[in-house]
């Protein structure tokens, strides 16, 4: 039974992906992402964690998704050859496919190094208990894990900053450059710039 | 408590930059915006401070040996070796920010906040045993690039190169944490040291132990994170976004993604070869894969040099050449860790510090150049030679070094890297190497024609002094480290770094 479930729910994970590649709507990208994320809470819960579960449908599914919904609404984007034509950025999609296939076969490649013969793994983490009550999680989380958790609130920030960096207005007036920084270079400007 | 405050000790470099980053956002908007050298000249301090850390740290570890931090952070003198380059070049990185004329020096404190954030992430890389905060690690570094690469935001070329990072760089980063996800499976650990050898009691078990069980999911977990190494060093099935990001974003930036960026890489990548396959404990049947996984490193090695330099021939923009001329040398590194020996690490760290002087000397030519001409071709270089000496003559020595001909570091640099490559038996890849650097004296030499041997074009006449100084010293260092009174430091300094990761040194004849 377990076994079964957590088949169908793979297929689903792997097909609301691919379907999250393929639809041409962003919209439809986004419900397809919806799906995925149902499908892999599912997988958490087969696998015993509860916590994990509803952290991934709250978190993901319910705040993330929605705030995606927001921003094509808002945006009102249409179809992504429209945007692409619009935005007047091509990005590649043939390079994208060769780097993805060149993981692919470097997979493969590994495969045929390693030799032959497929065994069922006995995985180690399976071993590992009480991981889901969320005690034995927080006390991790602060005493063992406490450099990543710290490590990971730098990261935020920074993709925080980063963010508003690119995406904030330069004001008006505002030159794009003032010259060479130090005191003893005191040339003429030229008043070319990349901007 | 002691031992806590000893293990902030352990990390105070990091702790340091950490600081410094913070402050010199709040700094910014305190000065609501008004010119940023101030900032530029704190972050040189704090750099200096850190830098002075390390120094001391490198002292304390010769007495200690290796020590770790949280459980996770292995202060070791291989990782302390690329901290101490990271934070050099961030300091010239600083200077070429302060100095370049197509940047804005008003309000951009986040600039420098995201430089520092980077190097803090190229800090935990290097310096890890942990699958998890080397992800961390290299999260922090790509988020703070894809943010660097699109700063110039009314530059179109400036967008698009973050754009192409970004999806790149997400792509590579899932491949990588899915094979991450499967060594954490098979071995219930995140932990390097563990995965290569596992005590008994340790709750892990050995990468080896799995690989005789069933080698395909190993092999198969084993490979996709080499593949995220090798997205974020540019080898060349993954190296597509290199030349569009190295040529639209600022310039400074591209420095530090081409110079300290893909050195971290290669830092982490070195370890991780290095822990599972060639520690001292790990089982044979573990070694013996591994020896078939520095042959595919060879492989990817040849194709990368060979596409990488024939590539860079056909260039016309100065800044396109360098970047597929960074990818040519990502391959010629890879052939130190193809070799599957501590000599060849060695002589990849080698490598890599020789390559610092002499890519970051190469770009800051480049931001001296499109400061005078506003353009990065290198037909716009008529004349160079002529109307600024020093400059150029500084260039001739990084182009020198950078095809790896005596008396520059790079030629040592090679020589090591060769040597140790055919040690490893290895003979086929040297000789393409060799041919490879024949190929890369003809577009190196190309940029010297144009500056020396053609009529100058008319331009504007200006002098940045500041620049020419920095690159007068950086080509003082590039042929001063290729001979004996330097070079032989450097070299034992690069020694260390293997040995601290305690992998074996083996002699050919057992191969």
């Amino acid at each position: 039974m377990a076994e079964t479930l957590f088949y169908l729910l793979s297929i689903g994970a792997i097909a609301c992906g691919a379907g999250v590649i393929r639809a041409r709507m962003p919209l439809f990208s986004v419900l397809c992402l919806l799906g995925a994320f149902f499908c892999l809470s599912g997988i958490y819960l087969l696998a015993g964690f509860q916590f994990l579960a509803v952290t991934q449908l709250l978190v993901y599914a319910g705040a993330i998704m929605v705030l995606f919904l927001f921003v094509i609404m808002l945006l009102n984007l249409g179809d992504e050859n429209e945007i692409a034509r619009q935005s007047g950025i091509a990005l590649s999609g043939k390079q994208l496919a060769v780097a993805g296939t060149s993981a692919g076969v470097f997979a493969l490649i590994g495969v045929l190094t390693a030799g032959y013969g497929i065994a069922p793994v006995e995985t180690a983490s399976t071993r590992a208990s009480g991981i889901d009550e969320l005690q034995t999680l927080a006390v991790e989380l602060f005493s063992r894990y406490m450099l990543p958790f710290e490590a990971a609130s730098l990261l935020l920030l920074l993709t925080m900053i980063g963010v508003i960096a690119i995406a904030k207005r330069q004001r008006a007036g505002e030159p794009t450059h003032t010259g060479a920084g130090f005191p003893w270079t005191k040339e003429p400007l030229d008043e070319e710039s990349t901007l | 408590m002691n031992a806590y405050i000893e293990q902030m000790g352990l990390i105070a470099p990091e702790l340091v930059l950490t600081a410094l980053s913070l402050f010199v956002l709040t700094w910014d908007l305190l000065k609501k915006g008004r010119n940023s050298d101030h900032i530029g000249y704190a972050t040189l301090v704090g750099l200096a401070v850190t830098g002075w850390l390390l120094l001391q740290q490198w002292g304390m570890l010769g007495d200690k040996g290796t020590q770790t931090a949280f459980g996770m952070v292995t202060i070791d003198r291989f990782g302390t070796f690329f901290k101490l380059f990271t934070v050099g070049s961030m300091a010239v990185v600083t200077l070429f920010v302060m100095l370049d004329k197509n940047e804005r020096k008003h309000g951009i404190g986040e600039y420098y906040f995201l430089l520092i954030g980077a190097s803090i992430g190229a800090f935990f890389m290097v310096s890890t045993n942990n699958l998890l905060l080397l992800m961390l690690g290299l999260e922090l570094l790509s988020l703070a690039s894809y943010s660097l690469a699109g700063f110039h935001k009314g530059s179109k070329r400036s967008a698009e190169a973050a754009l192409k990072y970004i999806v790149f760089g997400g792509l590579s980063a899932g491949v990588m944490l899915y094979g991450i996800s499967l060594l954490y499976g098979l071995t219930g650990t995140l932990d390097l040291g563990l995965m290569g050898h596992a005590p008994e009691g340790s709750g892990a078990v050995s990468l080896a132990t799995q690989f005789d069980a069933s080698p395909i999911p190993v092999a198969i977990a084993v490979v996709l994170v080499l593949a995220g190494f090798a997205y974020k060093v540019s080898v060349v099935p993954f190296h597509f976004w290199t030349p569009d990001v190295y040529e639209g974003a600022p310039t400074p930036v591209t420095t530090f993604l081409a110079v300290g960026s893909k050195a971290a890489g290669f830092a982490a990548l070195l370890r991780f070869v290095g822990a599972l396959f060639l520690t001292d404990g790990v089982d044979a049947s573990i070694v013996a894969y591994g020896d078939r996984i520095g042959f595919l490193l060879a492989i990817l090695a040849a194709i990368t040099m060979t596409l990488g330099n024939l590539s860079a021939l056909r260039q016309g923009s100065l800044k396109r050449m360098l970047a597929y001329s960074s990818i040519a040398h990502a391959g010629y590194v890879l052939m130190g860790a193809a070799s599957m020996t501590s000599e060849g690490f060695a002589a990849a760290m080698f490598y890599l510090a020789a390559y610092y002087c002499m890519n970051l000397g190469a770009f800051g030519f480049l931001i001296y150049f499109e400061g005078v001409t506003g353009k990065d071709d290198i037909d716009s270089l008529k004349g160079m030679g002529w109307r600024h000496p020093v400059v150029a003559w500084s260039m001739v020595v990084f182009l020198v070094a950078l095809t790896g001909l005596p008396p520059t570091v790079g030629f040592y640099g090679k020589l090591i890297l060769f040597y140790a490559a055919i040690d490893a038996g290895l003979a086929w890849l040297v000789i393409i190497a060799a041919i490879n650097s024949v190929i890369s004296l003809f577009y190196y030499f190309r940029v010297a024609k144009s500056m020396f041997l053609t009529e100058p074009v008319p331009q504007v006449p200006m002098r940045q002094h500041g620049l020419a100084g920095i690159l007068c010293v950086l080509a003082v260092v590039t042929v001063l480290a290729g001979l004996g009174a330097f070079k032989d430091p450097l070299r034992g300094w690069a020694d260390e770094g293997p040995a601290s990761l305690e992998i074996y040194a083996t002699d050919a004849g057992s191969r």
